[in-house]
C-alpha cells in the first residue's frame, strides 16, 4: 500500500510537521549529498526488516575543531548510503540514524584504539536507542574495524559485557567505508566470515588465516539476508 | 600479474606487498599484515616516498605492515619519520607512534623521546602510550621535564608511562594510586582456571601488540571467563615462577602481570590491563590498569600463614563491580573472581548531533 511522504515519515521515523526529506527520511543530517536512491523506493524499504543505526563520532565538536573535518561527516553519510544499498539486495534496510558525539573532553583517549580499546569503548558508551551502536574513531591500530566476535551477533541489551556495537575507521575512499561498515554491522547482525571475496563478508584469499574485503566485496546472499532478519536488533514492520 | 603491479619506477610489486598496503583493502578482524623479504626493502621504499607502487596506498596499513615485518633501527627511523612529519596525518602518525614499541627499545625510546612534545595531543599520547612499553628508567627525567599535555587523556597516558617504566625497571617515580571502593553485596563467583602447557603457548602465540618490555611465563597463566561474551587471560610475568611467587614479587615493585582480551571467534589477544604490585611493609600492594591509564582494580596481599592472602575491587570504573580474591603460596596460585550482580554502573551515552 503506498503511503504519503508525511504519513511515512510520522509511521516509520516518528517525524512531523514540515519534513525535510534529506534529514527526516534518509537522516543525513550533512548537506548536499548526493542520492540515488528515490524517496519512494526508500519509504518502501524501511517498513519491513529494518534496522535503526546509532553512529557516534568520537572525539568530535559541532564546530568541526575535534576530530573530523565535515569531509569526514559527509563520508559516514555516504557509508550509509552504501550499506543501504549493500542490504537492499537481500530486503534488509536501515530505517533510521540517529547522530551522536562523543565530546573531546570525554573522549578519554578512544580517538585511537586497538582490539581492546574497541571494547572499552563499546562498555563505556552507549546509544540511547535501538540503533545498533557504530562509533567512528579516528583511528584503529589493528584493524579496520571491530563487531561483535560472537557467532550469533552482537546483543541488543546494550549492557551486557563485551563489544555492544560496531568500532569503524574511515577508509580510504568513501565507498570502502561504506562497504566496511556493511561489513562489521554484518557481524553484529549474525553474519561470519566467508569464502567469496565478492561477499560483503570477505574471503581469505591470501591464505594467512584472516579474512580480507576490499571495495569489489558488496556480495550478500539469500543465505545471509535470512540471518541477518533473525537478529533481535531487527525492527518491527510499520 | 597486470599493470597495477607496477611501480612509477618500473619496479615490479608482489601482490602480497599491494595487498598489505592497499587502500581498497582490510583484513578482517585484524589487519596486521607481515610481509618478508625484498617485499620488506620495497615497502620501505615507499614509505620513504621514494617509489610510487601505482595503487591507492593506505599508509596506516603500510605503516603497521613494516613495523609487523621487521624489528630494526632502520625501521624505527622510518617509523619516526612519519611520527614527526606533520604533513602525515593524525591516523597515520599515531600508529607510528604505537609500532614503535614494536622496534629495538634503545632506538624506539630514543625517538618516541624525541616526539615527546609533538604538537598534536592525540599523537603525544600514543608516544606516552608507547613509552610506557619500552621506556627506561632514563626517560624518566625527561619526561617529569615536559610540558603538561593539554588533555585529560594525555595527562594519564603520560602519568601511566612513568608509572610502567618505574615498575619495570625499579627507578623512583609516581607510586600505585590507592583507590579503594567500599562495594555492595550479591555477588557471584567465576572461578579462574590455571592454564599451563600447550594450551598457555597457544594463547601467548596468540597475543599482538606490546608485553610492556616484559617476558611472560611459558609454564603458569590464568583463563578469567565471566560468561560467555568475554575470556580475559592473565599472563604472568617470566619473573613471577613456580617455586617462588611469593619472594619473586616481594622483591621489588614489577609489573607482575598482563591481562588479555582473548577474540574467541579468532583466537587473538591484546593487551587490556597491566597488573602493576609493590612491596609493603603489610604485604603487597596490587593495582590494575587499563593500557589508557585508568585506575580499574586495586588491593593488596596480606601474610596469611605461609603465604598471601589477596583481595582487590574494581575502583568503579567497570560497569560491573567485581571483587578478586586469591591466595599464593610460592608454590602454588589460587584465583577467583566475584561478580557483583546488582545494578551496573550507567553507560554514558554521549550527546545528540544537532545540525
Amino acid at each position: 500500500m503506498d503511503i504519503s511522504i508525511k504519513n511515512a515519515a510520522l509511521l516509520c521515523l516518528g517525524v512531523s510537521g514540515t519534513v525535510s526529506v534529506r534529514r527526516d527520511i534518509y537522516g543525513y543530517i550533512w548537506g548536499p549529498m548526493a542520492r540515488t536512491l528515490s524517496v519512494k523506493t526508500h519509504l518502501k524499504r524501511i517498513r519491513t526488516n529494518a534496522i535503526n543505526l546509532c553512529i557516534f563520532l568520537v572525539g568530535h565538536e559541532p564546530d568541526f575543531s575535534g576530530m573530523f573535518t565535515p569531509a569526514n561527516a559527509q563520508t559516514m553519510q555516504f557509508a550509509v548510503d552504501v550499506t543501504r544499498e549493500l542490504y537492499a539486495q537481500v530486503g534488509v534496510s536501515v530505517r533510521k540514524l540517529f547522530w551522536r558525539r562523543i565530546p573531546l573532553d570525554e573522549a578519554d583517549g578512544f580517538n585511537v584504539v586497538d582490539a581492546s580499546g574497541a571494547t572499552n569503548l563499546t562498555e563505556a558508551f552507549s546509544g540511547p536507542n535501538d540503533g545498533i551502536d557504530v562509533f567512528f574513531v579516528t583511528t584503529i591500530t589493528d584493524a579496520g574495524g571491530w563487531s561483535s566476535p560472537n557467532p550469533g551477533g552482537g546483543p541488543c541489551d546494550k549492557d551486557e559485557k563485551g563489544r555492544t556495537g560496531a568500532v569503524l575507521e574511515l577508509q580510504s575512499t568513501d565507498f570502502f567505508t561504506g562497504v566496511l561498515m556493511a561489513h562489521e554491522v554484518g557481524h553484529y547482525l549474525g553474519l561470519v566470515h566467508g569464502s567469496d571475496m565478492t561477499n560483503i563478508m570477505g574471503a581469505d584469499t591470501n591464505n594467512d588465516g584472516i579474512g580480507e574485503i576490499n571495495s569489489g566485496s558488496t556480495g550478500i546472499t539469500a543465505s545471509q539476508g535470512n540471518t541477518m532478519k533473525s537478529h533481535c536488533s531487527i525492527r518491527l514492520p510499520c | 600479474m597486470t599493470d597495477r603491479n607496477v611501480g612509477s619506477s618500473g619496479r615490479r610489486f608482489s601482490r602480497e606487498l599491494l595487498q598489505a598496503i592497499s587502500g581498497d583493502e582490510v583484513s578482517c578482524f585484524t589487519d596486521l599484515p607481515v610481509l618478508a623479504g625484498d617485499d620488506v626493502e620495497d615497502l620501505k621504499q615507499i614509505l620513504r616516498g621514494e617509489e610510487d607502487p601505482g595503487i591507492l596506498v593506505d599508509r596506516k596499513r603500510a605503516v603497521n605492515a613494516l613495523a609487523r615485518s621487521e624489528s630494526s633501527s632502520e625501521a624505527a627511523e622510518i617509523l619516526e619519520q612519519i611520527l614527526s612529519n606533520p604533513g602525515e596525518t593524525i591516523r597515520v602518525r599515531s600508529v607510528a607512534a604505537n609500532d614503535l614499541s614494536l622496534m629495538p627499545s634503545e632506538a624506539a625510546e630514543a625517538a618516541l623521546l624525541r616526539n615527546a612534545d609533538a604538537e598534536s595531543e592525540v599523537v603525544r599520547a600514543e608516544v606516552f602510550k608507547s613509552l610506557g612499553r619500552v621506556g627506561t628508567a632514563k626517560a624518566l627525567e625527561h619526561l617529569a621535564a615536559l610540558p603538561e599535555p593539554k588533555t585529560e587523556h594525555a595527562r594519564q597516558q603520560l602519568s601511566l608511562a612513568r608509572v610502567a617504566i618505574s615498575f619495570r625497571s625499579g627507578a623512583e617515580g609516581r607510586g600505585a594510586q590507592d583507590a579503594n571502593r567500599a562495594l555492595g553485596v550479591r555477588w557471584t563467583t567465576h572461578a579462574v582456571r590455571p592454564v599451563e602447557g600447550e594450551r598457555l603457548r597457544k594463547h601467548v602465540a596468540a597475543l599482538r601488540g606490546s608485553t610492556y618490555g616484559i617476558g611472560l611465563n611459558p609454564e603458569t597463566g590464568f583463563e578469567i571467563s565471566c560468561g560467555e561474551r568475554a575470556t580475559h587471560l592473565l599472563f604472568l610475568n617470566e619473573a613471577v615462577r613456580r617455586g617462588a611467587f611469593i619472594e619473586s614479587v616481594r622483591s621489588g615493585k614489577m609489573i607482575a602481570g598482563l591481562v588479555g582480551l582473548l577474540e574467541t571467534a579468532e583466537q587473538r589477544v591484546t593487551i587490556r590491563y597491566l597488573v602493576l604490585t609493590t612491596p609493603t611493609e603489610r604485604g603487597l600492594e596490587v593495582v590494575v590498569t587499563r593500557t589508557n591509564g585508568d585506575v580499574a582494580y586495586v588491593g593488596e596481599a596480606l601474610p596469611d600463614g605461609d603465604g598471601l592472602r589477596l583481595t582487590m575491587r574494581d575502583v568503579g570504573l567497570e560497569r560491573t563491580a567485581t571483587e578478586i580474591e586469591g591466595r599464593a603460596s610460592n608454590e602454588d596460585l589460587q584465583l577467583s573472581l566475584r561478580v557483583w550482580r546488582g545494578q551496573a554502573k550507567p553507560k554514558r551515552h554521549g550527546e545528540p548531533i544537532l545540525v
